[in-house]
């Protein structure tokens, strides 16, 4: 059987096989949650907020006019959601979600972090998770769901040269440590 | 000596450099160790991304999220366009109209062979033929010389005015159709 496309398997769902929503689940499930769980940093909140972000996807379907890709759309309403709930967190809880800011600083747990690595790539997969939200989710979307500039630019709503800009600084902040702890020389 | 900025070594991790740009940088790394480090340590942390963890969700997840999703009942209700329906409708209107109008004429016009038409047919042909020509007697001078001209022109106008604002609303009006 060939492989719909997005737009297909939609039109089949508004034409009411409400079943076939769950090929469009399959195919973002794990995208989203990765995204999410860079975002949020916790497994449960993450598939909450995935699940609450499908049905609104599910509900508003009849708003999505095509003119943009679905993958576009949905991250947009999964970004936006991830957004909502860590606001509605620091809002309960100020201390602990003081990483929203935009502040970029990995000098405080770049040492600990080292000492748990066995190797780069556990170490850079770490440190992801050490950046600010917008950092690592930028980080997510250009890597991961190969999204292009312009689509994390859409999905986030922060201007091209931002996203350029966080991008570009993510990649240094890491690459500076990867200097510092002599991964470098390793790999030579 | 200058060293490379951060933005030119992203700039070649992503191949943005331009074939200028390129071999400047080329030169230059030739002779400063401490860029082609920092442009080798730049390639590790972008192969280590691109290698980077996927997470997945527990093995259940598509289950139970359909069975939420199927207690809601889904009803797409496509937006009417009231516009699009105007427009339509109007065309039809006076293109009914002006194939009365002509029919009516050619009609008149002909010559009055013997023929098969029952009575009731003429009675009621000359009866609309009579009622046509009452309603637009009214009109004639409308059709006459300068106001003719004035008339025409406010046409068109009108109807280059429609044709771009169809033109325009024609992306919504495609979606909404389907």
């Amino acid at each position: 059987m060939r492989n719909l496309s997005d737009i297909e398997i939609i039109e089949s769902v508004k034409r009411g096989n409400q079943a076939d929503f769950s090929l469009i689940i399959d195919r973002y499930k794990d995208k989203g949650f990765s995204l999410l769980r860079r975002m949020l940093r916790n497994d449960f909140d993450s598939e909450e907020v995935l699940q609450d972000s499908f049905l609104k996807a599910y509900q508003s379907l009849s708003s999505f006019r095509q003119d943009s890709k679905f993958s576009t759309w949905f991250y947009r309403i999964v970004y936006n959601s991830a957004l909502t709930f860590l606001s509605s967190k620091r809002r309960r809880n100020e201390k602990e979600l003081s990483s929203l800011e935009d502040h970029l600083d990995l000098s405080d747990s770049d040492n600990d972090v080292y000492a748990e690595s066995e190797n780069v790539s556990q170490f850079v997969n770490k440190m992801i998770d050490k950046l600010p939200e917008k950092y690592s989710s930028i980080i997510n979307m250009f890597y991961i769901d190969d999204m292009s500039l312009d689509e994390i630019s859409k999905t986030t709503g922060l201007s091209l040269v931002n996203v350029k800009v966080i991008l570009h600084r993510s990649r240094n902040a890491l690459r500076d440590l990867v200097l510092k702890h002599n991964y470098y020389e390793e790999l030579l | 000596m200058t060293h490379v900025s951060d933005e030119v070594l992203n700039k070649y991790i992503d191949n943005e450099l331009e074939s200028r740009e390129l071999s400047e940088l080329n030169e230059h790394l030739k002779f400063c160790t401490q860029c082609l480090s920092r442009l080798k340590a730049l390639r590790i942390v972008d192969q280590q991304l691109k290698r980077m963890d996927t997470f997945h969700v527990s093995a259940d997840f598509t289950q139970n999220l359909m069975k939420r999703i199927e207690k809601i009942s889904f009803h797409y209700t496509p937006k009417k366009s009231y516009f699009f329906r105007f427009v339509v409708a109007s065309f039809l209107i006076l293109t009914g109209a002006i194939l009365i109008a002509a029919f009516l004429t050619v009609k008149a016009s002909a010559p009055q062979a013997v023929s098969a038409e029952p009575a009731w047919y003429k009675a009621v042909l000359e009866t609309a033929s009579a009622k046509f020509s009452d309603i637009l007697s009214g009109y004639s001078s409308l059709f006459s010389g300068r106001s003719f001209s004035i008339l025409g022109s406010g046409l068109a106008f009108i109807i280059l005015v429609s044709i771009y604002i169809v033109y325009e609303s024609f992306k919504g009006v495609k979606g909404r159709i389907h």
